[in-house]
């Protein structure tokens, strides 16, 4: 599911994908970047799939607790599919092992959903310029 | 010393000591009386007879040291001998037990003991098997629990974070109304307060479980960077913090110390009186030769003596704290973390004048001692 509207060409729009099997993530991602909602195209993924492969984000927001496989096996996934991409890891609780796993995968720093609605603008914004 | 003398008397080991010191005794004694039986010392006491052999030599030195070393080899042969056959299991056992409370619980004494040795050893092997089994049962339910506890907190916050998210949304479309948006806000505080609280919760419970990472921390700089962490609380209650330059440096799990510091020095930033502009002090000295100390301390509500260990246990707020957000787990799992660090948490406080909170961590655990 791709969604993009604007009068912003594409190719100057910043390209968020989120990894979430909770669709209220895309709710809440959209009402965070509302702002500047006309200048992304958020691709929105239940699950880690091979047609991923055909998107080049800028910035990836995976989901730690995916129904399909755990937080290291996501994450071995996405490093496969987009190796030198930035992401950020997302979850209701930070795993135990999350600072492992941001050195071990090279992952921009652990964002809480609890904190997503106050940070993911700001985080949107440092990553345009 | 009747005790002195009952510990002689009970002394296992002494006692066979002493056994095989007489029985080596009386080996040599009976040596001597077999060889005295066949000799016959002439009236000079010089000449000795062997059966029918004569021989002349000087019995005066009976008692010189060649014979005594004779008499005393055996005792000391018999009696190291005794030990060994006797008391060896005993020190085996000694040294199993200390393996098995230092934490070791992979021991097991030799099945080659007889008699009663072999009887203890048997029972000591089956009282090691089935601690190890309770404790490996005791780890797996710790398991189990920090997993359940991790669920509810994750499978709660879901639902939480909808009802907040749909709040907020609700809330903008409230059309101005004053009182749908205040009941929104309610909701949403409530919501908030719930979040803290599993977060609280998670923190809580995953002291115990996560693995310790022990290094070596700069207290300065770690204080410094939470005090940094805790910007908005400081600009907001324009609080003045005076960190000591060197901080002794301590050896612990680093993540685990921010929590610590960060709950210490948030409370001193939120407990303060009412219209006073908390002051607090961070310092480090060394407390003795064993032991270092960090103390953090404010001008702050301060409670009274009596409420010291009420603060310390899960859940317990202070009469006086109540108005101030929390959910009285800060200090819990302060104390939680501390005691897996071996050090200790006191607290010194007054009403209305402030606390002084002292963490004392043993030197062994400790770089580089406070200039």
């Amino acid at each position: 599911m791709t969604h993009s509207e604007n009068p912003v060409p594409q190719a100057h729009k910043l390209s968020i994908l989120l990894i979430d099997d909770d669709a209220l993530m895309s709710e809440m991602v959209r009402y965070a970047l509302k702002s500047d909602i006309t200048n992304v195209v958020l691709h929105v993924y239940t699950d880690i799939d091979i047609q991923l492969k055909n998107i080049n984000p800028s910035l990836i927001l995976v989901d730690l607790n995916l129904t399909s496989s755990d937080g290291e096996a996501t994450l071995q996934k996405i490093r496969e599919i987009f190796p030198h991409h930035a992401v950020i890891p997302i979850s209701g609780i930070a795993p135990l092992r999350i600072q492992e796993w941001e050195a071990l995968y090279r992952l921009e720093p652990f964002l809480s959903k609890d904190n997503l609605l106050q940070n993911l603008h700001a985080i949107v914004q440092k990553k345009r310029t | 010393m009747l005790k002195h003398l009952y510990h002689y008397i009970t002394d296992i080991k002494l006692k066979y000591k002493i056994f095989g010191a007489f029985l080596g005794l009386t080996i040599t004694l009976l040596g001597y009386i077999e060889l005295i039986s066949k000799t016959i010392i002439a009236s000079d006491g010089t000449t000795l007879h062997f059966g029918k052999t004569a021989l002349t030599i000087d019995v005066s030195g009976l008692f010189s040291f060649w014979p005594l070393l004779g008499i005393c080899i055996p005792i000391f042969f018999f009696s190291w001998l005794v030990t060994q056959l006797v008391i060896s299991p005993i020190n085996e056992m000694q040294k199993e037990m200390a393996e098995v409370i230092s934490g070791n619980l992979n021991v097991s004494i030799s099945s080659h003991h007889k008699g009663e040795f072999g009887e203890m050893a048997e029972l000591f092997n089956l009282m090691a098997k089935s601690l190890k089994a309770t404790q490996e049962e005791l780890h797996r339910s710790n398991q189990e629990l920090e997993q359940f506890a991790a669920i509810v907190a994750h499978d709660l916050k879901e639902p939480l974070r909808k009802i907040m998210f749909y709040s907020i949304l609700f809330q903008e479309n409230a059309c101005g109304d004053p009182l749908s948006k205040s009941r929104i806000q309610n909701i949403i505080d409530v919501s908030n307060r719930m979040t803290t609280l599993l977060n609280d919760l998670l923190e809580f419970s995953r002291v115990s479980q996560k693995k310790q990472e022990c290094e070596q921390i700069n207290t300065t700089q770690m204080v410094t960077l939470v005090t940094s962490d805790l910007h908005a609380l400081i600009q907001r209650t324009g609080a003045d913090i005076h960190i000591a330059p060197h901080l002794p440096t301590i050896e612990a799990d680093p993540l685990q110390m921010r929590i610590v510091f960060q709950n210490l020095i948030a409370n001193a930033l939120k407990f303060h009186r009412p219209n006073i502009p908390p002051i607090i002090t961070i310092e480090g000295q060394l407390r003795d030769s064993q032991h270092v100390e960090i103390t953090i301390s404010d001008n702050g509500i301060g409670f009274n003596t009596e409420d010291t260990l009420k603060i310390f246990m899960p859940f317990k707020r202070l009469g006086n704290a109540k108005d101030v957000e929390g959910t009285g787990l800060g200090l819990s799992t302060v104390k939680r973390i501390l005691d897996r660090h071996h050090a200790k948490i006191s607290v010194t406080s007054t009403p209305n004048t402030g606390s002084v909170f002292s963490l004392i961590f043993p030197i062994s655990s400790i770089g580089d001692p406070p200039k």
